[in-house]
């Protein structure tokens, strides 16, 4: 595969950074929290160099075992999860993980949550001074906390203060996760932005459940759960460039990554950067791959990556 | 092989080995991918 550039790969890579407002990434390609670990953990299988920045599970006050099992579920070739943020808890993370995190090349994001806007501010004040931290994702759209489903997402006046005070206690860029169970997600992004946000996550997992047949049993050891995948992609592409249409801020595009056309149509619909979560388990080396195939991409097309950020349109697709 | 698959991928979710191994026919890493995983990275 692209073995024109395998002897000269950094060279190459170059061609693939992209910006985050302030933030330059290397590569346009952000791991995504909670499906990559701490961010350590592949040293050994993926390489790194093609990594733009890994966000780390979302860290929260105390440590969290998650949600009873099973909290798995594969369906139509997507992943339905009740996690439930597992995670050490913001002491030990940063006592006992964070060092292992210190000399990785890419850029680390820290990905936060909690059940209060309290809690969220605690775990940023505690958390501020790792300078190798090189942004803050408020992850304010998991499906599975509350067991209902709900999410910060759903009251825009929790999300305004929590994103205003959060501003206030940290210099580092913010990036808000935004949910997809929401019809505005361009007016929730908006809300986020005012309110002094940097950058958008958009989005999480797709509240979704499932049942077992005949006994008729939800799947899971809740009822709902977050669904993620390539059956998701379409919806977040069109959520994507729905919010791309509202606003000029930089985009982290999730949702269904698991192939290069997928990733490129992303960037075309206006994202900045390109987030890989549920793919990774398929395919711990698609970090490269994408990277390969982006690079072979523009070249074929004569174009530089900033030219196909936004460049999807109606008139280009006619005939196809 | 496959259980070692299997137990990265939990390890990047961050839940218990043990889970996966009772449920491997329902979670995500079905034995294709994780035959393709083995061979490729040489796990």
């Amino acid at each position: 595969m692209n073995e024109h550039y395998s002897n000269n790969e950094e060279a190459y890579i170059e061609k693939l950074s992209t910006n985050l407002g302030k933030l330059k990434l290397k590569t346009p390609w952000i791991m995504a929290s909670g499906t990559f670990g701490y961010g350590y953990e592949l040293k050994e299988v993926t390489d790194y160099r093609f990594i733009g920045a890994i966000t780390t599970k979302t860290i929260t006050r105390k440590t969290k075992a998650g949600n009873l099992p099973p909290r798995l579920f594969q369906i139509n070739k997507g992943l339905l999860n009740t996690i439930g943020l597992a995670n050490a808890g913001m002491e030990d993370f940063k006592d006992g993980i964070f060092p292992l995190l210190k000399d990785i090349e890419p850029r680390l994001i820290l990905s936060i949550g909690g059940e209060s806007v309290d809690e969220y501010l605690e775990v940023i004040e505690n958390l501020e001074g790792l300078k190798k931290v090189s942004a803050i994702e408020l992850n304010v759209s998991c499906p599975n906390i509350d067991i209902s489903g709900k999410n910060l997402c759903q009251s825009p006046d929790r999300l305004s203060s929590l994103v205003k005070l959060a501003r206030g206690i940290t210099s580092k860029p913010i990036i808000v996760k935004i949910t997809p169970n929401e019809i505005n997600t361009a007016g929730i992004s908006n809300l986020c932005i005012s309110a002094g946000a940097d950058i958008l996550n958009i989005s999480n997992t797709f509240t979704g459940t499932f049942l077992t047949f005949p006994d008729l049993k939800f799947v899971l050891s809740r009822p709902l759960g977050g669904y993620s995948g390539k059956p998701v992609f379409p919806i977040s592409l069109a959520k994507v460039w729905q919010t791309r249409q509202e606003l000029n801020s930089p985009i982290i595009a999730s949702g269904g990554v698991e192939d290069l056309k997928s990733a490129i149509s992303f960037l075309a619909v206006g994202a900045n950067a390109v987030s890989i979560g549920t793919g990774i388990f398929k395919d711990y080396g698609l970090p490269k791959k994408l990277s390969l195939g982006l690079l072979t991409y523009l070249k074929k097309r004569d174009i530089t990556i900033d030219k196909l950020i936004g460049i999807a349109s109606i008139e280009d697709n006619r005939g196809e | 092989m496959i259980k070692t698959i299997i137990r990265i991928n939990f390890i990047l979710l961050k839940i218990p080995e043990t889970e996966s191994l009772s449920n491997v026919k329902d979670n995500y890493f079905c034995v294709d991918y994780i035959i393709k995983q083995m061979k490729t990275y040489q796990i």
